[in-house]
């Protein structure tokens, strides 16, 4: 694909604007209207995809240069999905496909990504992970753990810790835990240890399609040898890029849930029961990837006819099916916790500001929009900001400390292991 | 695409460097909208010269000196949805109020809110819901700035009860000259914001006409609107998931009625005699096309039901009742509706019928959305050919049928508007039905042959209105020079006024009149 | 005999440039030539340059400056007007536009001599158009002759508190008097208006822009436009820019059944915070508050009974009313009663059906609210022969202490506070109001004329000072207003200038 092919949506915006705020019904305040992070931080249209796909269009018609500036105004964005939820509510566009396509397109010019993101590029070329982290040592956070090895029997259930959960050391408890309950729970899982590799979600949200596809390829022939039937990741951001992603790249003889999903189930099922109380009011930060962003892509092939209907016709993604309830039923579920909801949640849920590399290219960008988050979390009264992304928790967090604390950041499966 | 020596530097310095961007990354943002080959289509277009980012009425004034000392255009721009904000001359920057966004105050006891230009109708309704208010939301959409919408036309899906163009009180108005107007009470002593009619010259019709000046006499900078009483929940009652969206009102305070006539004239005769009786707060005429998109997930979806949904859905009324003082009062208006409906011949359609489902969400795009917001999902883009006529509901009518029809159905006939020949319109009363105004709807793809057949079309109706000695549709820019000799030569008034106010035309030039006719 | 050395005398004599016979014979021939002149757009009859018919025009009801016109004509037709106006134009001569019998607020008296055109015999009623509720009239048209012929359709013009009977409805519609109902969809009541501009030339305003009336194909109702919002720019512009000779207006169904509710209070703040209620609730036509002043000025039956009238009514009274219309009449009353009493004990009042102190005021309100005042004294005169009103737009909660501050200036200027009257006028449901002091005063006593004209211009400027917004700025006020606000006078100015460019029309008001 490239940015051609979308010529179609590019012409026909009307910059109606419907890109930039949550979609009007669901707008309770004045203050948590805007859904565009990087809108709200760089205030230009161009920071909003209506200026992108301006900008889109003025690149492939020749009309700007791809300067320093374009590639700024193409980075500084979460691609958090926000704007393809509200634009759909009223055209038919693909804004993040394109979004991801200017990048690719950036990539393809020699231009892109920009010298922040290099370092986590060149590291899971060599180490197979963003974090400069020696390969060996990936598997490290299970050490102590008593798991079955999926390299070397097998399993039906592959636990994929991913790269954040594996090597940040104040995040790995994430997923020692959530392995525990599964194995607690009689599920017949196992992990990959030091043969796990990065699922390349940094690199494909960077632009660089063509690493991000023989990545992709590799993971999806490993995973299909292992013969699991299904695969769990806690990390949302994995979890979006299995879902939306790799289907794209090759066939997938597995399911993919997140871990909250399992979870959920097994607490329906009766696999998982709390002994204490957690006393707490807590808040839930839908991560885009395990949201809007986890939802199934249809791998449509086709063209615009007459009235811009597609052709053949194609299915798109609203943004509705991504894993909202799972998380909401588990904090339901735990005693003593109270859930207050913030303004924007599920698919207008406000980006934390970490994705689509904000984070290492433009990390005044990603606090700022942490910080937003945190302050509408602590609006609603709760002690606590529940997430279930390492990406996510890890921002919150800075934004908090941004924000002169006043709530704590937490994991989904932190709070749950208090209750157990 | 530049400016004149010396402007950059006076920009920067006033504003700060970071808000001031002549970079074609960013500007690109602000160049295009393909209607402006319509509105455009005599007078070119550009990509801005620059792109300010004011925070105050002080900060404008100093762009708008700064524009006339250097001799530059500028075109002030709300949430910019409007075609005539893309430059038409290259020395031109656009004003984006981003950093103008506060609702500086909302007076529950005298109904009225205070906003920059950069707050939307969403942001303000979800404010003033909180505290038993609410306004009448634009058809542009709830993502539109309050205050440009108000200086356009400030119409929308409940003016039959809350007014068209009727929103407006006191207002900060940075003229073209530099000079700070201060429209209603904020001219009086103690520079109050209740009131819109100015002490002395009523100078508040020169805000506006039936349409506004499409920021060519300078910039509105902070506006108080009006607000009405609102006797529903504090946050929108919305159910479902995107992009299915209904609400949920309380039943006995909101009501949503579709009734089908035999004909159109009936369909009138009700409206007139619902316009009598005083009852309800938004009466349209509702086209089926319009209340399908409303309801189709997909231009896709919308293509597949339309064949069987045309047949169904034609020359219906909708007409919504809000129990403003209590339950009492929207039991007492269906009472009077079923009366009108039983009198005019009129046939409700039923919560049990399939029809229902596809208006379920009609209620909230009255109230909230505004009901255009969908349009473009038919065929990529629509306009409405030639409606704006303000008149009685019969002028309406009148218009639509004799000559506004026609033209469309010659643009259906070749293949360039989406095939919707039902000939129903958005009709709608305003005011209680003291005035209307219809909305033939055409979709069309982004084709230039379509858009010169919109754009000749939409002239069209100008010329057969201005004939028949009707009220035209709204003449932007350039056609001024069509409407304005035959209606009293309003547009040499117009004109000396723009050039009194202009002196050095730096107001978004072409507006509300050129300064000559356009060739041809 | 020494030689005499005779004192000098050597001097000049003053210079004419032309005899004082010839000035003398040139201002004749001036007054001849524009009797003339003006008498062939007109005709003979249709002029008058007697001193005693020049005298009704040269001062009126109120405490304005008078000020003596040089003619007075009567024109038949509009072509005439248009005539008349490029005449003035060619020979500076001021116009002066005049529709009402009786004038209060100086907008009619020259400022610099001219000519009045009057237009209280234009009496026609072009069209009721039912469907539409409009109608179509001249000038000249008072209440009763209108609300007569509309009635008879079913309809009612909106109309101020009891005006006199030569009010001009049209003139109340365009100098927007405050009407008695504050529904927010009749509170701009003109839908078009035809205006012959300073120049001479026709204009229509809205919908009847493209054609006049008798050609038109619009209903006339369109309100906006063309270009700019005319109709707003013309209210209350006290002729300065033009001539209206008809204008479109609404005409509101007449309810076929109605029910009016006195409430009174002590506390003007309570009755507002009712009043702010029941107007959210969106019910009910007229509504509006007196105070006891003005309350016994109208309802007493006679002059006698104002004194005691005044003494024992209630301090604030609240007058609502409640219609039925076409449809289920009696339903529509029902349930607008019942949200009204119900709001009423929120608020811990009492609304009755007539003022126990008054039992006439049920009876009298019954029929007065659509009706001109019909004794011979105009009630504000009632109680001392003359009255000077103080009017502004505000909020209803800012009343009070408007109020209080005219008792201080009454107070310092020894009037006395019981002989003000004070009518408060929600407008657009409450969102603001209209609040008037109404000052008596004999007019025979010299004295006593000088304190309340004292009193009118410092309560003025303190009202104005406290944020009153003089939106019908009249004599004075004109300059008071203008005076304050430089841009606004520059820009009033500037239009002025292009519209009016030898400043013909009614010069020297709105403080241009």
């Amino acid at each position: 694909m490239s940015l051609e092919k979308y010529t179609w949506d590019l012409v026909n915006c009307e910059r109606c604007s419907m890109c930039k705020w949550v979609h009007p019904w669901s707008v309770q305040s004045k203050e948590r209207a805007m859904i565009c992070p990087s809108l709200k931080k760089y205030l230009y249209d161009a920071y909003s995809v209506q200026g992108r796909f301006d900008l889109a269009r003025a690149l492939t018609e020749g009309e700007v240069e791809l300067t320093d500036k374009a590639l700024e105004v193409i980075y500084t964005c979460t691609l958090c999905g926000a704007c393809d939820v509200t634009c759909k509510f009223t055209r038919d566009m693909e804004p993040l496909e394109i979004l991801h396509e200017l990048r690719k397109y950036c990539v393809e010019q020699g231009k892109g990504p920009l010298p922040g993101h290099m370092p986590a590029v060149d590291s899971i070329k060599k180490n197979n992970n963003p974090w400069l982290q020696p390969a060996t040592r990936r598997g490290h956070w299970a050490r102590k753990l008593n798991v079955k090895d999926l390299n070397k029997e097998k399993g039906d259930v592959l636990y994929f810790a991913g790269c954040t959960y594996s090597y940040n050391a104040n995040l790995q408890n994430v997923a020692r835990t959530t392995l525990g309950l599964l194995q607690n729970a009689g599920v017949d899982v196992g992990i990959l240890g030091a043969n796990e590799r990065c699922c390349a979600s940094p690199v494909v949200k960077v632009g660089m399609f063509e690493m991000f596809q023989e990545h992709a390829r590799n993971n999806i022939e490993l995973f299909n040898s292992l013969g699991v039937k299904t695969i769990i990741t806690s990390c949302a951001g994995c979890y979006g890029v299995f879902k939306s992603q790799y289907p794209a790249i090759g066939k997938m003889d597995f399911e993919v849930k997140h871990s909250m999903e399992y979870i959920d189930q097994m607490i329906l099922d009766g696999k998982l029961k709390f002994t204490k109380e957690v006393p707490l009011k807590v808040t839930w930060h839908d991560p885009c990837h395990a949201g809007r962003g986890g939802e199934p892509q249809d791998l449509w092939e086709g063209v615009r006819v007459k009235w811009g209907l597609s052709d053949p016709p194609r299915q798109r993604n609203y943004g509705t099916h991504g894993v909202y309830d799972p998380p909401r039923n588990i904090l339901k579920a735990i005693p003593g916790v109270e859930l207050i909801e913030m303004e924007r949640i599920r698919e207008f849920s406000w980006c934390c500001g970490a994705g689509g590399g904000a984070k290492s290219a433009f990390p005044e960008f990603a606090v700022e929009t942490a910080k937003e988050r945190v302050q509408e979390a602590k609006q609603t009264g709760a002690s606590a900001l529940i997430t279930s992304c390492p990406w996510c928790e890890s921002n919150l967090q800075d934004g908090a400390i941004a924000d002169s604390g006043g709530i704590e950041v937490m994991s989904l499966v932190e709070l749950l292991e208090k209750a157990l | 695409m530049s400016l004149p020596n010396g402007a950059y530097q006076a920009l920067e310095d006033a504003l700060g460097k970071e808000h001031v961007c002549d970079d074609p990354s960013v500007t690109s943002g602000y160049s295009y909208m393909w209607l402006m080959y319509a509105t455009h289509a005599q007078t070119g277009r550009y990509r801005p010269a620059a792109v300010v980012l004011p925070a105050s009425t002080d900060d404008v004034q100093t762009i708008i000196k700064i524009a006339n000392r250097y001799r530059f255009n500028y075109v002030p721009v709300g949430t910019n949805l409007f075609p005539p904000n893309i430059p038409t001359r290259p020395d031109t920057i656009i004003i984006d109020p981003k950093r103008m966004n506060r609702i500086i105050e909302i007076d529950y006891d005298n109904m009225y809110a205070v906003v920059e230009p950069y707050v939307t109708y969403a942001q303000l309704q979800a404010e003033t819901m909180q505290q038993g208010l609410t306004l009448t939301v634009c058809e542009g959409g709830a993502q539109c700035s309050v205050v440009a919408n108000n200086m356009f036309q400030g119409m929308g899906g409940t003016g039959h009860k809350f007014g068209f163009n009727r929103g407006v009180l006191g207002c900060d108005w940075v003229l073209p000259n530099g000079e700070i107007l201060r429209i209603g009470s904020r001219g009086n002593a103690t520079g109050d914001w209740f009131w819109g009619d100015c002490s002395g010259m009523n100078l508040k019709g020169l805000l506006r006409a039936d349409t506004g000046h499409c920021g060519g006499l300078g910039m509105v900078t902070t506006m108080a609107v009006k607000l009405f009483p609102y006797p529903g929940p504090k946050i929108f009652p919305v159910k479902g998931t995107n992009p299915d969206f209904s609400v949920d009102f309380p039943k006995d305070r909101f009501k949503v009625n579709l009734i089908k006539f035999s004909t159109r004239e009936k369909l009138i005769d009700a409206m007139y005699e619902i316009g009598h009786e005083e009852i309800a707060i938004a009466v349209h005429e509702e086209p089926a096309s319009m209340i399908l998109c409303g309801d189709s997930a997909s231009v896709e979806d919308f293509w597949h039901k339309w064949p069987e949904f045309s047949k169904k859905w034609v020359n219906v009324l909708s007409v919504t009742l809000f129990g403003f003082s209590s339950p009492k009062q929207v039991t007492y208006e269906q009472m009077v509706l079923d009366k009108i409906v039983e009198e005019t011949g009129g046939e409700y359609i039923t919560e049990e019928s399939e029809l229902w489902e596809h208006a379920n969400c009609n209620l909230g795009e009255q109230f909230r959305t505004g009901m255009s917001n969908r349009l473009y999902r038919i065929a990529g883009d629509f306009f409405v050919m030639g409606g704006f006529g303000f008149d009685s509901l019969d002028h309406s009518l009148k218009m639509s049928k004799e000559f506004m029809w026609p033209i469309i159905m010659e643009g259906i006939e070749k293949g360039l508007f989406a095939p919707d020949e039902l000939g129903n319109d958005w009709l709608n009363s305003y005011q209680l039905g003291h005035f209307s105004e219809t909305e033939p709807l055409i979709y069309f793809e982004h084709d230039l042959e379509a858009g010169k057949s919109f754009i000749g079309g939409y002239v069209q109706t100008i010329q057969e209105a201005l004939k028949r000695k009707m009220t035209p549709s709204w003449p932007l820019g350039p056609m001024t020079y069509i409407t304005g000799p035959s209606m009293c030569n309003y547009h040499d008034l117009v004109k000396k006024i723009k050039e009194a106010v202009d002196p050095r035309m730096t107001s978004n030039p072409g507006y509300p009149v050129p300064p000559e006719p356009p060739p041809g | 005999m020494t030689e005499q050395n005779l004192a000098k005398v050597d001097y000049q004599k003053p210079l004419d440039d032309v005899p004082y016979k010839e000035v003398t014979a040139a201002k004749e021939q001036y007054h001849k030539e524009t009797t003339e002149k003006l008498a062939r757009i007109v005709g003979d009859k249709n002029i008058s340059d007697e001193p005693a018919v020049l005298e009704k025009y040269a001062r009126d009801k109120g405490l304005q400056r008078a000020g003596k016109p040089a003619f007075v004509v009567f024109p038949e037709k509009i072509e005439q007007i248009c005539d008349l106006v490029k005449y003035a134009n060619e020979t500076k001569l001021p116009v002066i536009p005049s529709s009402s019998g009786t004038h209060t607020n100086g907008a009619t008296l020259p400022r610099m001599g001219g000519l009045i055109i009057d237009l209280s015999g234009w009496k026609q009623i072009y069209k009721i158009d039912h469907r539409n509720r409009a109608v179509r009239i001249q000038p000249g048209v008072t209440y009763d002759e209108l609300q007569e012929a509309l009635e008879k359709e079913g309809l009612r013009a909106m109309i101020p508190l009891l005006p006199r009977k030569d009010q001009s409805v049209l003139t109340a519609h365009i100098e927007a008097h405050p009407m008695l109902i504050p529904e927010f969809n009749y509170s701009e009541p003109v839908y078009t208006a035809e205006i012959v501009m300073p120049t001479g030339t026709l204009f229509r305003t809205g919908a009847a822009a493209p054609a006049p009336p008798e050609q038109a194909q619009t209903d006339l109702v369109g309100p906006w436009g063309p270009g700019f919002d005319w109709n707003r720019l013309y209210t209350r512009a006290q002729g300065t820019l033009g001539i209206i000779t008809w204008a479109n207006i609404m005409a509101e169904p007449l309810p076929k059944k109605q029910k009016i509710y006195f409430t009174a209070s002590r506390s003007l703040d309570a009755l507002t915070a009712f009043t702010y209620d029941i107007q959210k609730k969106w019910i009910g036509y007229e509504c509006f508050i007196l105070n006891k002043t003005n309350l016994a000025a109208i309802i007493a039956e006679r002059d006698e009974d104002i004194a005691l009238l005044q003494y024992k009514l209630p301090e604030y009274v609240q007058i609502f009313c409640i219609g039925g219309l076409k449809r289920f009449p009696e339903e529509r009353i029902a349930y607008q009663e019942a949200d009204f009493l119900e709001a009423s004990q929120a608020h811990g009042l009492n609304p009755l059906p007539t003022i126990p102190e008054a039992p006439n005021a049920a009876a009298f309100f019954e029929k007065g609210l659509r009706r001109c005042w019909a004794k011979e004294v105009y009630w504000k005169d009632r109680l001392k022969g003359a009255s000077a009103d103080i009017f502004f737009i505000t909020t209803m909660n800012r009343a009070a202490a408007f109020i209080a501050a005219m008792q201080q200036e009454a107070a310092k200027g020894r009037y006395n506070l019981q002989d003000i009257g004070v009518y408060l006028q929600p407008i657009e449901n409450g969102r603001a109001a209209h609040l008037e002091f109404t000052i008596a005063y004999n007019p025979d006593d010299k004295h006593e004329r000088q304190i309340a004209e004292q009193l009118y211009h410092s309560a003025s400027e303190r009202m104005y000072a406290l944020g009153g917004l003089f939106t019908r700025a009249y004599g004075a006020w004109g300059s008071m207003v203008s005076g304050k606000n430089a841009v606004q006078q520059q820009t009033a100015r500037m239009v002025k200038e292009i519209l009016d460019p030898n400043n013909i029309m009614n010069p020297g008001k709105l403080g241009l």
